[in-house]
């Protein structure tokens, strides 16, 4: 089967000439669809580069990075935002909500700047009934708590049917209680509505909601492990030995 | 949806920046204030000289979008920096640039089109105080009613657009080059500071101070001496002291911080160390604003002390005739051999204003320059040499006239004469002695008398002379004159008939018959008044509001950083007074930095002004206009301290 999303030697180099930090250095990995994959790493492993080269957000110094095989290093600058709308939805740690709109239409903007205006009250209330905020519809970010902010980034990034979700330490922000619940949240997206997701994360109960777990230190694959037909709990032992074998900096809940 | 948030972030950045959309109602609201003045009938109908108003209005405006067009610009900069993180969240959201940069713009149209409409409603309250402060200044009767100028729109609407077209223009290149990476983690990144860490900087201070103190040595010369190319000189000089502030603002953080940091005695005592870092991390990194929020102040503070310096030397200069209803000056030949024929006017004064006292005298040239050679010799730049000799009038004449202008009588003592003149030759002589030898005799100065008589070219300039009717006798007659004293107030139209026999009787192009009308010279004065200082005050408002906005906005939205560093320095032991006392220093020091050296140099610019109008004034007007300004513009901007200060100690204690 084609991959969903494939890395081929993806280099990021920072700096100028005299100080070149390499962020990434020659990564390489898939994605099938349907995966549920975590990225963690120590503080300045690379996670958040890898994460945003693959959302655009910046660009790669070598390698390609090919999504439903389109290579998006080569990608016009007037190409990405489209590409965006059709491909990628996000999630953040500080959730980036618009604060001058209700969750309703935070859900609704991107669908409705792009035209898919039909119906999209319906999707809207549909998305945020599985994510059960659909009673907070009408409120405003500033009136709903951390937990019901993230989920609605989630159905945000759920809304236009992105061919991958990439969330980056969305449980940063988040008491262990909300935490749990947009964990399950995104087990149940994964799950029931065949969305991929790509998580960073340095949160050891949070990668164990993972079916893989890719470890990345000083900008390379260090280690790579799989769920398979494990529990939770025995998942999130092998990743603690794995953390403690690199030297710890992960949060254990 | 676009139109919708572009509303909503709108209404938001409304109350967020509700200073900055204060300060540019106040701005449109002048602008067409202004504007409507200059198409108002009445105001035209005033006073001939009033037609100098357009003029001197368009080319204020002119300077005023500037200054309006750049804190537009400035504050769609600042927004669009301020909002990275959201604009962000928008291209993760796969907007495109073009329709963020439209949704960003429209927002910036909107909140303009509010500022436009609540000036336009603003601007005609605005008008009706203005134009009732002018009937007031010319005693004519006014009574208010709503006005309305299509010409006044359509042109305050030009630049209106001309305002924000530019400033749409400089955001929107930003906007479609915006990249998502930078948006994203803009509030990650440090801010850069406008020059480098390099050592040197006091050289470089130094080098700005003396770029500074050449720029106003060149001012005082091109204003002192009136050379030839004052215009050049004085560019040159404007030029130097622009650098020059520029340069030290430049340079003087990183001087400071040397210097204080240098000394670990003074670092580290109470709680400089937290305030010196404050202050000259904002200075490293927004000096070059520093230097034009210095060089504004600069430029408000002179206009509006030159506004209060001229409307003072318009007073005096009128004053020096006003005390004489009608006076016609007659040098002709025609006149000096005796013939002099005044009956003419006379008639017309009669017959259309009625004369309640006349005297027809002549002034005569005393063949010595005594008196000039005594001014030459002190003040050389007072030694007028419009007529040949010291100008004399016989005593009985003076007393004449002093009875026609209300003086009390003053009497001449035997081998005595006096001298009458103006306030700049009052200070020069004083009460020295000063012996006058004419026709074998010497003369002893009995008194120098500081009067309005007319010593504005037609009893002498600056100064004549009082001789007892003997000794003139002899003297040949340099002009003559005919003063009369109405039964009713003179007017322009008076004037203009007057003029128009005297141009008549003149000899040739030279002007060597003329007239002076009471009414004429006070209207002028008034249109002068007007129109200077009205322009000036105009300008020197909307350069205060421009510049406190500017500081109460930067301050206003560094509220949440500093929350965090007080809440640290709370979390160390400081307490809620210190703290509150900590943060008016920086609220004042943040304030004060940028007036520091406007102060001085605004002074001295009109130190050099005044200069323009020694001779007449001397220097009576100037400290009372330097202060007078200052005080003005220290309440408003104490206001907009007072706005920023509350606000901010509530952000940041809260």
């Amino acid at each position: 089967m084609e991959a969903l999303l494939k890395l081929s030697n993806v280099e990021k180099y920072y700096g100028s000439k005299a100080f070149v930090t390499k962020a990434l250095d020659g990564v390489s990995f898939q994605v099938e669809q349907g995966e549920f994959l975590g990225i963690m790493g120590a503080s300045g492993s690379g996670k958040t580069t890898l994460l945003n080269c693959i959302a655009t957000i910046d660009t790669v110094t070598a390698g390609h990075i090919e999504l439903r095989g389109t290579d998006i290093t080569a990608l016009k600058d007037r190409d990405l935002a489209r590409f965006r709308m059709e491909n990628l939805g996000f999630v953040f740690q500080d959730f980036n909500l618009l604060d001058t709109l209700t969750i309703e239409e935070n859900i609704a903007l991107a669908p409705v700047i792009s035209g898919q205006e039909d119906g999209i009250r319906d999707r809207v209330r549909q998305v945020a009934k599985e994510l059960g905020i659909d009673d907070i519809l009408g409120k405003f970010p500033y009136e709903v708590s951390g937990g019901q902010k993230q989920r609605c980034a989630c159905a945000r990034a759920l809304i236009g049917n992105p061919a991958i979700i990439l969330a980056d330490e969305p449980t940063g922000a988040l008491d262990s209680r909300a935490a749990g619940m947009l964990l399950s949240s995104f087990t149940d997206m994964n799950r029931n509505m065949d969305a991929t997701i790509l998580m960073v994360t340095h949160d050891i109960f949070s990668a164990s909601y993972c079916s893989r777990i890719l470890f990345l230190q000083d900008g390379r694959i260090f280690n790579e492990i799989w769920r398979g037909g494990r529990s939770r709990k025995e998942f999130f032992g092998e990743i603690m030995d794995v953390v403690t074998f690199l030297g710890g900096d992960a949060d254990v809940r | 949806m676009l139109g919708k948030v572009a509303f909503r972030n709108a209404k938001r950045s409304v109350r967020d920046y509700g200073i900055y959309m204060i300060t540019v109602t106040i701005a449109f609201a002048l602008i067409y204030a202004f504007n409507m003045l200059i198409y108002s009938e009445d105001i035209q109908a005033l006073s001939a000289s009033m037609n100098a108003m357009p003029m001197a209005i368009g080319m204020v405006s002119a300077v005023v979008v500037l200054a309006v067009g750049w804190l537009v610009s400035y504050m769609t900069k600042f927004m669009f920096q301020k909002r990275g993180r959201e604009l962000g969240t928008y291209m993760t959201l796969g907007i495109s640039n073009r329709v963020i940069a439209r949704m960003f713009l429209l927002e910036q149209v909107l909140m303009g089109a509010l500022a436009a409409l609540s000036g336009f409603i603003l601007g005609n309250v605005v008008y009706q105080v203005l134009v009732s402060i002018i009937m007031n200044i010319f005693s004519a009767p006014y009574e208010i009613r709503l006005s309305f100028s299509v010409q006044a729109l359509v042109l305050t609407g030009v630049y209106i657009a001309v305002i924000y077209l530019a400033a749409l223009f400089l955001t929107g290149k930003r906007l479609r080059k915006m990249k998502i990476c930078d948006l994203l983690y803009a509030d990650k990144k440090n801010e850069t500071a406008a020059i480098g860490r390099t050592r040197g900087h006091w050289i470089l201070l130094l080098v700005s101070l003396a770029v500074g103190a050449y720029g106003c040595v060149t001012l005082y010369t091109a204003f002192s001496s009136g050379a030839n190319n004052a215009g050049k000189v004085t560019m040159t000089a404007i030029a130097c002291m622009i650098v020059s502030l520029y340069g030290c603002y430049l340079f003087l953080a990183a001087f400071l911080s040397r210097l204080f940091l240098r000394s670990e005695k003074r670092k580290y005592k109470k709680d400089r160390l937290f305030l010196f870092r404050c202050l000259t991390a904002k200075m490293n990194t927004m000096s070059v604003t520093l230097g034009t929020l210095a060089m504004l102040i600069t430029l408000t503070l002179a206009a509006a002390q030159s506004a209060l310096l001229f409307s003072g030397f318009f007073e005096i200069q009128s004053a020096v005739s006003a005390g004489f209803d009608v006076l016609i000056t007659d040098g002709t030949q025609k006149a000096r051999e005796g013939k002099a024929d005044f009956t003419e006017y006379e008639a017309y004064l009669e017959e259309n204003l009625g004369i309640n006292m006349k005297r027809e005298y002549a002034l005569y040239r005393t063949g010595d320059h005594t008196i000039h050679d005594w001014i030459e010799a002190r003040e050389p730049q007072m030694a007028v040499h419009w007529f040949e000799s010291d100008l004399a009038m016989a005593y009985s004449d003076y007393m004449a006239l002093t009875f026609m202008q209300g003086y009390e009588p003053v009497v001449l003592e035997e081998d005595s004469y006096l001298v009458s003149c103006m306030g700049s030759i009052k200070a020069c002589i004083g009460s020295s002695e000063i012996p006058l030898e004419l026709g074998g005799k010497t003369l002893s100065l009995q008194e120098c008398r500081q009067e309005n008589f007319a010593q504005n070219g037609i009893n002498g300039y600056y100064y004549f002379l009082v001789l007892p009717d003997e000794a003139v006798r002899n003297f040949e007659v340099e002009q003559v004159v005919f003063a009369a004293d109405t039964d009713r107030e003179t007017t322009e139209g008076d004037y203009d008939q007057l003029e128009a026999m005297a141009e008549a009787d003149s000899e040739d192009a030279y002007h060597t018959v003329w007239a002076e009308v009471k009414g004429k010279t006070l209207a002028d004065q008034d249109s002068f008044f007007t129109v200077f200082s009205f322009a000036l005050f105009y300008l020197a408002l909307i350069f205060s509001c421009v510049v406190a906005t500017i500081l109460v906005v930067q301050q206003l939205s560094e509220a949440a950083s500093y929350k965090f560093r007080y809440r640290v320095l709370s979390n160390l032991g400081m307490t809620e007074r210190r703290i509150d006392r900590l943060i008016f220093r920086q609220m004042a020091f943040y304030f004060g930095v940028p007036l520091v050296i406007p102060v001085f140099l605004s002074a001295f610019i009109t130190f050099c002004i005044n200069e323009l109008c020694r001779n007449f004034v001397g220097t009576v007007l100037l400290l009372p206009s330097i202060f007078g300004a200052l005080g003005m513009f220290l309440l408003l901007y104490l206001l907009y301290f007072a706005a920023a200060y509350i606000s901010y100690r509530k952000n940041v204690l809260e």
